[in-house]
């Protein structure tokens, strides 16, 4: 969903603010909210689309009820997402933290020379199975969650050295270069998280620990700002499509020009513009229609 | 208009009137049916992928059921997430909800029923390939299983609830318990009344132990509103409002809570540990509330009452409460007793954690004897054990402790670095009432040694915390302690000498002039 209706929901003022942000420091963090299916996560879409444009870092956040809602993930997506080998530090820290009961021996390295290779080829692998990335060298902790009971780390101790090791990791990274990280429904971040996120991570941009990072925020209500956080904010509550929205949606969904007009006002009276229901009903109108969807070579 | 698009426009106005879900119904009507059966199915799970949907439909062979995801993905509310797919959650909860309706209920608990078997054994090969139950994957896994086993089962998927979320409370994650309630949460539709109280009362306790105390209220409330709650389950809540109360300081309320439910479970033997447990709350808040004799009587009593039941936990406990009471009749000896008392008990059941307290507690006691070594020592035993259990509340208050044999043996820096640590940790317990007693201690060192600055802020920080949480006495009181005190005399003072020597002088010149 996120793909299909990012390809025509451009949210022009929305973006602009967004542009905006990523050209000037002074407000480096973009709150986007709006009510179920308003469009959030295809406009965060059409954001990551702008920063692959220009080539930027960038970093996404998508939190379910079941994923990515602790700070120990969020800090772990972020790392796979720039680079594992970029994070050292952390990444050591945590395996110290969290480890696991196969982590006696040393990690598997296989060396692999400068040049275009192919990491297995001719390799013999016995009793190895293998679930994640295969890569010149595996750097990845092992996403162990429970902590080694024998060390004395208290928790909040425990996540603010995670974090602090993180911040370091990443300090260099961002010190020529810009990031982008996105976060996605906030709203299921759970209690903890959410302080974490504000005080621990995003903290670290006022006080000049970090330079060259925009976070984006969205949710389904606007988050409480306090302090000085409200300083840094850009603001971007979404609201319902208009009609030209729909028609260049239809249009951007191969809708053969005739009839187009007539198809984008049903489509408003019966959606009253909310992104996600537009995009269902016209789902079912090219199942209706199937003629109405001009063919798209290749 | 085209005669076609009128149609679909009729189709689209009847679905709408029929309210939320017309635009998934209306998709669901276009698509295929073997199409749209694995829609509804997809929507069970949180994210699907082949094996998954093979799970919920056993009858597709691998290829159909990749074909079926294909197409699924192209659906505007299907989303790709790594290797798998996820519905849009607004539709999701349409079609889920769906499920819950009485005629598909039975499809749904066999589903459901297949999703835990299917989770059960991936848990199982992943677990073998990590070693461990630790990692994220399983723990996801693990919740999964939960979340599909109460769709299968209430009953099983309640128990395996409720033994997550005790673990992850003992483990002090609490994220992982909110997340747990947020899940079983998507069943509320057909639960019965009781087992909304259950998920109440576990909300009710995360919520204390985050000290979020108006939240935990309303949710320990809500159990007492349930009148299909048993006796037990009542006794359990009003005990754990009484203790909301009493991290509260709110002496009368918590008694109040106390008494109540000690009436509710009237010697019922399925209450017979609460009944302990409440002996043993009173007895600490009548200590507390400095309504000694009472706190006698309810400890003595609740330690009869533990060693009846040959319950060694009660007893380690009763003994460190009455302790504590002898500690505040200056009766050090037999504190000290009743603390060695405590410790053998939680010796004999190996609980190194609440030995923790019992240390700290003896360090009062030789605090009292002056014996600052031993205090110490007793207080770093204390802390060491605090911090491996993460017990940061804990940590804080053995950290004033330390303070006071820190100060009585004029080690000021120490006393002023101990109680910014301690004011740190209870800032991170959202505990502003203790935060601020530390502040304002913190002041009056700084005060002590001329730092007029750094007392005057310590001060006001207090303020502002007593403040926040209500105490606007002891938040006066500390404002006006930030006052620099004027020097010199008061005027009446100052007047009334002028005075004196104002009559000594013209009695001297009277008695000059008559002589």
């Amino acid at each position: 969903m996120r793909d299909v209706l990012a390809a025509f929901v451009d949210r022009h003022v929305e973006l602009g603010r967004f542009c905006e942000m990523l050209e000037n420091d002074e407000k480096p963090i973009m709150i986007v909210w709006g009510d179920d299916g308003i469009g959030k996560s295809s406009f965060l879409a059409r954001l990551i689309h702008e920063c692959a444009s220009r080539k930027l870092r960038k970093a996404e956040v998508f939190a379910s009820k079941n994923r990515f809602n602790s700070y120990l993930e969020i800090l772990r997506k972020i790392r796979d997402d720039l680079g594992p080998e970029l994070f050292p530090n952390f990444t050591q820290l945590v395996n110290y933290l969290f480890p696991s009961p196969l982590q006696a021996r040393e990690p598997i390295k296989i060396e692999v020379g400068g040049g275009a290779q192919s990491v297995l080829e001719r390799a013999r692998l016995e009793n190895v199975t293998i679930h994640g990335d295969v890569a010149g060298v595996i750097i990845k902790d092992c996403m162990i969650n429970v902590p080694d009971p024998t060390l004395n780390i208290p928790p909040q101790d425990r996540m603010n050295l995670l974090t602090a090791e993180f911040l370091k990791d990443l300090a260099p990274i961002v010190q020529h270069e810009m990031l982008v990280v996105l976060f996605d429904d906030i709203q299921e971040l759970a209690d903890e998280t959410y302080k974490w996120l504000w005080e621990g991570i995003i903290s670290a941009l006022d006080e000049g620990r970090l330079r060259n990072i925009r976070f984006v925020l969205c949710g389904r209500a606007k988050p409480q700002l306090e302090g000085t956080a409200a300083l840094s904010v850009k603001e971007a509550p979404l609201q319902p499509l208009g009609l030209a929205d729909i028609e260049s949606y239809l249009e951007r969904s191969n809708h053969v020009p005739e009839g187009r007009a007539e198809a984008a006002k049903m489509l408003l009276a019966g959606s009253k513009g909310i992104p996600l229901n537009v995009a269902l009903q016209l789902d079912s109108y090219f199942q209706f229609f199937p003629d109405k969807r001009a063919r798209v070579n290749g | 208009m085209d005669k076609r698009l009128e149609e679909f426009q009729q189709l689209l106005n009847q679905l709408s009137a029929k309210g939320r879900g017309a635009t998934v119904e209306l998709l669901l009507r276009q698509m295929d049916t073997d199409q749209a059966r694995c829609l509804r199915l997809c929507a069970i799970p949180h994210e699907f992928d082949v094996s998954i949907l093979r799970s919920l439909a056993p009858d597709l062979s691998e290829e159909q059921a990749r074909n079926y995801c294909v197409l699924l993905s192209k659906l505007s509310l299907v989303a790709s997430r790594d290797e798998s797919f996820a519905i849009h959650e607004e539709p999701r909860r349409y079609l889920f909800d769906q499920w819950l309706d009485s005629e598909f209920l039975a499809e749904f608990r066999t589903a459901s029923a297949r999703l835990t078997e299917y989770f059960g054994l991936l848990g199982a090969r992943l677990k073998e390939e990590s070693a461990t139950e630790k990692s994220d994957a399983v723990e996801r896994v693990i919740r999964n299983r939960m979340f599909h086993l109460m769709g299968a089962s209430s009953a099983e998927g309640f128990a395996e609830f409720e033994r997550l979320c005790r673990q992850r409370r003992e483990e002090m994650r609490f994220d992982q318990c909110e997340t747990l309630i947020k899940l079983v949460h998507e069943y509320d539709r057909i639960f019965n009344p009781l087992e909304k109280a259950i998920i109440a009362y576990h909300e009710g306790k995360l919520a204390a132990d985050r000290r979020q105390w108006s939240a935990a209220e309303e949710a320990y409330n809500r159990v007492l509103g349930t009148a299909e709650v048993s006796t037990q389950m009542r006794v359990k809540t009003l005990r754990r409002l009484g203790m909301i109360q009493d991290d509260q300081r709110h002496w009368k309320a918590a008694i109040d809570f106390f008494q109540k439910s000690l009436e509710l479970a009237d010697a019922r033997p399925d209450c017979s540990r609460q009944i302990i447990h409440l002996h043993l709350n009173l007895g600490s808040t009548y200590r507390d509330s400095g309504r000694l004799t009472e706190a006698e009587n309810f400890l003595q009593k609740s330690i009869v009452l533990a060693q009846n039941a040959q319950d060694l936990s009660c007893l380690a406990d009763g003994h460190n409460a009455s302790g504590t009471l002898y500690l505040r009749t200056n009766d050090t000896h037999r504190a000290i007793e009743a603390f060695q008392t405590s410790l053998k008990y939680l010796e004999q059941i190996g609980d190194r954690f609440r030995c923790a307290q019992v240390y700290n507690n003896l360090g009062n006691a030789q605090f009292n004897r002056q014996e600052w070594d031993k205090s110490e020592q007793l207080f770093r035993q204390s802390l060491e054990i605090k911090r491996q259990a993460g017990d940061n509340a804990g940590q804080a208050v053995t950290l004033t402790n330390l303070v006071r044999v820190y100060r009585a043996q004029h080690r000021i820096p120490d006393a002023i670095e101990a109680l910014q640590q301690a004011a740190t940790l209870f800032a991170e317990v959202r505990d502003d009432y203790s935060a601020a007693r530390v502040k304002r201690d913190l002041a009056r060192i700084y005060r002590s040694m001329n730092n007029v600055e750094l007392a005057s802020s310590s001060f006001d920080e207090a303020a502002a915390l007593f403040e926040r949480c209500h105490e606007t006495q002891e938040a006066q009181a500390a404002r006006e302690e930030a006052r620099p005190k004027k020097r010199g005399l008061p005027w009446w003072v100052i007047v009334a000498i002028v005075l004196f020597v104002a009559i000594v002088v013209l009695m001297t010149l009277a008695l000059a002039f008559h002589w």
